[in-house]
């Protein structure tokens, strides 16, 4: 389904290349030293950072000629997903329209999703009222609306507490069983809380995948490679 | 696990240590803080003179005739054209910059030049081109075309103010949109949001911010123009407040009066002020993770036509100088007065900045020392030097001549020019320094605090190195600034004394306008050399994206 082939990308600090591919849907991690290139490749996918070589394709069709709006993903970040001044209802619809028109059509849209992810509140409300979760919340919501084969995360609810970030991975595998075609790839450093969700890790390392494979939670888990990632040099 | 429980312990304690010393004063730097108490007692002389002075004063009919009464109204009329101009162009040029390919370093030098240009160079050089014998109508008249048009008057005036302001807009707002937030970049991208929805109504906030603190700075500006009224009015209904100055001084030799309208300008100007300072809670601006080279938008046809318009615009004053050039003069060059004028530029330019610089650091260190030990002063000494800021340099030179008539004439008019120019200038090096002089204070005063470092220590081996590469930006800046000032010379030159723009403006009203081009010329690439070495001092290392 989605298949990198020798991606590669080059800046004054830093380059990457990346080779592996997810061949069914589901939800995987992404996880890596903070420097090893994670946020590069979810750029890279989203069309954010143009790449110097290699090929890329979603569904054996390229990626590389679309722009990001074109391409058949929605992205989330840890901070800025949502523009705070304007409201609960521009910053959902903001998926689908652009222009952020309020009328009927768009306004049942937003009321169904806010259902679906328990967003029980006005929709007129700007998100600077918000607290931290239901602003995620709102940008999930925004994503699920968009309804792209293709959901990438940055990163998303590290600035969150345990209880929330538990919370929205609920959210996230509500929204993986409405689209089941979709595959959905998360950049996270908690590796030990997304294990009842995850299909496979890609574990990236020094601006490349691991074995240019998609792994499974065991096999990183007893990889010595891997413990000193998540333990640090003892 | 233990390693874990080690950095909590450790936290734990920082925290405990931080609300424990957060309370405590800090204490010292009396040195630092010297010259801001001797601008304070100036400003109190200052006050007291005037006091005085409307004790003394028993006839104040004068202030009720016409000739004020016109120029307060010619001098809104004009200020609010020109500001509401200069904002809306302003923000159109930032948009096509923004689009543009050009390099962002450049952008910023171009519109940080033509801010800070002198007001004379850009003067004459637009009645070079437009003038009754400028260059446009040397071109109908060998086309054959009879069209004539006189540029001075009301149109001359907005042309001329609005072409700094119109920088000063522009690089207001281009900052604000090379400061978005990247992700939002991404975020607008992703959803192919037009630049204009982005405009109106995702960036609004971002754009919007403090935007009444340019509007503000614009119409002071535009109402202490001058230098420009001084060439461009062409009519005795087309005076302002500060021309009105001038004429009570230099031809009715009536100070009392011209004291008098210099206070009713300040009092003006400080009304339009205070609103503004009270809509603010604070000066500290928003830093944000930004991104600067990733660009969503590309410039398209309109933007490419308006940017030629501006270049057009900007650049054909420029013409003056390779005019001036063409009459090279070196016996008016090596002349006394020309190498006299040059040497007093110099020293005023160097003392102002001194003053200036002294003042403005040590109201920073003591508006921030007073942050720190959260007391509600500090908000007074900002608004000190913000309210002194605006006090417009006319007005200040007539009060200074009074009191120098009282004084007989004891201080020399060269410290006076210099020291009516520091003035202006403080505000603009406080405004500059500011956002990083205050950056991280409060976990800086933590480790003040417990490495008992003293005020002196803090100022030379943290502040200085903090602010180094912006203290000589705006140092820079501040200089070229009070080399090209007209304003206060006008009224205290002498026959041995006077400055570059002042020996200009002699040589252009002597009809000498060959001379006059020339000196401009020599004058204008003299500063451009100076800040192309500045520039390159201190973007030395810096690899330029």
């Amino acid at each position: 389904m989605l298949k990198l082939d020798k991606i590669s990308y080059k800046n004054v600090t830093f380059s990457a290349e990346y080779t592996f591919n997810i061949s069914e849907s589901g939800i995987y991690a992404l996880v890596g030293e903070s420097g090893s290139g994670k946020s590069t490749l979810i750029n890279l996918i989203s069309g954010f950072l143009n790449i110097h070589s290699g090929s890329m394709s979603f569904k054996n069709k390229s990626l590389l000629d679309l722009s990001p709006s074109q391409r058949p993903i929605s992205t989330l970040f840890q901070n800025y997903n949502n523009f705070d001044h304007l409201t609960i209802f521009e910053n959902i619809i903001l998926g689908v329209d652009s222009k952020m028109i309020n009328n009927n059509i768009n306004r049942n849209k937003v009321k169904s999703v806010m259902k679906k992810l328990s967003l029980e509140m006005d929709m007129f409300k700007t998100v600077s009222e918000l607290s931290g979760g239901e602003q995620q919340r709102v940008s999930l919501a925004r994503c699920w609306l968009r309804n792209r084969n293709l959901l990438l995360l940055d990163e998303p609810f590290n600035a969150l507490d345990p209880g929330l970030r538990k919370d929205l991975f609920i959210q996230l595998v509500k929204m993986h069983e409405h689209n089941k075609s979709q595959i959905t790839i998360i950049s996270s450093h908690f590796l030990d809380e997304l294990v009842d969700i995850i299909n496979g890790v890609i574990f990236i390392n020094n601006g490349s995948v691991y074995e240019n494979k998609i792994l499974q939670y065991k096999e990183v888990k007893d990889n010595l490679d891997f413990k000193k990632y998540f333990l640090g040099s003892f | 696990m233990l390693l874990r429980k080690t950095k909590t312990y450790g936290s734990s304690i920082g925290h405990q240590v931080l609300t424990k010393t957060i309370n405590q004063k800090l204490e010292g730097g009396l040195i630092i803080k010297l010259p801001f108490y001797f601008y304070i007692v100036i400003l109190l002389f200052l006050l007291t003179f005037l006091i005085n002075f409307f004790y003394v004063t028993k006839n104040y009919s004068f202030v009720f005739d016409n000739i004020l009464k016109q120029s307060i109204k010619f001098t809104f009329f004009q200020a609010i054209l020109s500001t509401i101009i200069s904002i809306i162009l302003g923000f159109i040029l930032s948009i096509c910059l923004y689009l543009s390919n050009f390099k962002r370093k450049i952008i910023t030098t171009f519109l940080n030049f033509f801010f800070i240009a002198p007001v004379l160079f850009i003067s004459y050089g637009v009645i070079f081109i437009h003038g009754s014998d400028g260059l446009l109508q040397n071109i109908f008249q060998f086309i054959n075309l009879n069209f004539s048009y006189t540029f001075f008057g009301i149109i001359g005036i907005i042309y001329v103010t609005s072409y700094f302001n119109i920088a000063l807009s522009a690089n207001y707002f281009f900052r604000k949109l090379t400061n978005i937030p990247e992700n939002y970049l991404k975020l607008m991208s992703a959803n192919k949001i037009s630049l204009y929805v982005a405009l109106t109504r995702c960036l609004k906030p971002v754009v919007l911010n403090n935007l009444s603190i340019l509007i503000t700075m614009v119409l002071i500006f535009c109402i202490s123009n001058f230098t420009i009224i001084y060439i461009f009015a062409s009519s005795p209904l087309l005076t302002t407040i500060e021309m009105a100055i001038y004429q009570k001084i230099s031809f009715e030799a009536n100070i009392s009066e011209a004291v008098i309208y210099g206070f009713l300008q300040t009092v003006i100007i400080i009304l339009i002020l205070i609103p503004t300072l009270k809509l603010r809670n604070n000066f500290q601006m928003i830093t944000l993770k930004v991104s600067e080279n990733y660009r969503i938008y590309q410039s398209n046809l309109f933007s490419s036509f308006f940017l030629i318009i501006f270049f057009l615009y900007f650049f054909s004053p420029c013409l003056v100088v390779i005019k001036g050039l063409y009459n090279f003069n070196i016996d008016l060059l090596f002349s006394k007065n020309t190498i006299l004028s040059f040497l007093y530029s110099l020293i005023i330019a160097f003392s102002s900045l001194c003053i200036a610089l002294m003042i403005a650091i040590s109201s920073l260190f003591m508006a921030r020392r007073l942050h720190e030990n959260n007391s509600y002063l500090s908000n007074y000494v900002i608004l000190s030097i913000f309210i002194i800021s605006f006090v417009p340099s006319i007005s200040l030179s007539a009060i200074l001549f009074m009191i120098n008539v009282h004084l007989n004439f004891i201080l020399p008019n060269f410290l006076i020019v210099a020291f009516i120019n520091s003035f202006l200038l403080t505000p603009l090096i406080f405004l500059f320094l500011f956002p990083k002089f205050m950056e991280n204070n409060k976990f800086e005063k933590l480790r003040v605090l417990q490495f008992n470092i003293s005020a002196v220590n803090r100022f030379t081996r943290i502040d200085f190195l903090k602010i180094k590469k912006e203290l000589i930006v705006v140092s820079s800046s501040c200089f070229v600034l009070s080399m090209g000032d007209l304003t206060s010379i006008t009224l205290f030159n002498s026959s041995s004394f006077k400055t570059v723009p002042y020996l200009i403006s002699q040589l252009y009203s002597s009809y000498r306008y060959n001379d006059a081009f020339f000196i401009l010329a020599i004058f204008v690439l003299f500063i451009i050399s100076f800040l192309y070495m500045v520039n390159s001092l201190v973007y030395k290392n810096v690899k330029i994206r």
